[in-house]
């Protein structure tokens, strides 16, 4: 199996995935603000996903730093 | 997000159930943690052993794929959850205001005076609904000749006993102030 290939797709399915994490973010975060009752609710919410997604992230980075050359 | 009028109160705030936004998460949550319980029994599924040997030797990649694809359905999650979530019931004294969150770029918002309400049904079901006491409240509008739908609202009998009280104290307003 071709190392470079394997490890341009991860590159492209990363990058994919980041830009999908800001629109989400972006549009979430716009309907959490513009229509949620709650202030408060809407910051815990926002800690969730944010932290969540974050760890997630990390642990891709930490995968994609260590893939086979 | 709803602006009110003059002397307008709010009464009841209501979301909707969540075991029909569970039921739709939970597959979701399977295909995520699907690549790991492969993972783990590898050994066990027959396959030819130089495949195993790929999956093995190709761990790294298949972790990176893997998480990769868990970001992507929590991404999808929530986005089912705000949609779940934005989906409210909102009784005032003076209106009933249905808003629906249809998908990350539609949204519905609906709404019914008190005045105009001809008739409210419940409905409920399946087994689950009727266990859990979840459903659906139909309220025939007189004077528009339209039905307005609230889906899947836990206990509806206490919501149409609020509306229908509230239906009530402005029916005797008005005679009183006629």
């Amino acid at each position: 199996m071709d190392l470079n290939i394997l490890k341009a797709i991860a590159s492209f399915v990363f990058l994919i995935n980041i830009i999908l994490f800001i629109i989400f973010s972006w549009v979430l975060n716009y309907h959490w603000e513009r229509y949620e009752i709650s202030v408060s609710r809407t910051f815990s919410i926002r800690k969730i996903y944010f932290t969540i997604s974050g760890i997630i992230l990390f642990i891709i980075l930490l995968l994609f730093f260590n893939l086979k050359q | 997000m709803i602006t009110l009028f003059k002397d307008e109160e709010i009464i009841l705030i209501q979301r909707k159930y969540w075991l029909p936004f569970a039921l739709e998460a939970i597959p979701l949550i399977l295909i995520a943690i699907l690549p790991f319980i492969l993972f783990i029994f590898i050994e066990t599924i027959p396959l030819p052993q130089d495949i195993k040997n790929i999956f093995l030797d190709y761990s790294g990649y298949y972790f990176f794929f893997a998480f990769n694809l868990i970001f992507i359905i929590w991404l999808f999650l929530g986005t089912l959850w705000t949609n779940y979530y934005l989906d409210i019931l909102i009784v005032t004294n003076k209106r009933i205001i249905d808003i629906e969150q249809i998908g990350l770029f539609a949204r519905d918002e609906a709404e019914i005076r008190f005045e105009k309400i001809e008739d409210i049904r419940i409905e409920i079901v399946g087994f689950l609904p009727s266990l859990l006491k979840f459903g659906n409240i139909y309220i025939q509008s007189a004077a528009e000749n339209r039905e307005f739908i609230l889906k899947d609202f836990q206990d509806p009998y206490k919501i149409k006993d609020v509306i229908a009280a509230q239906k009530e104290k402005i029916f005797e307003e008005s005679i009183k102030n006629s």
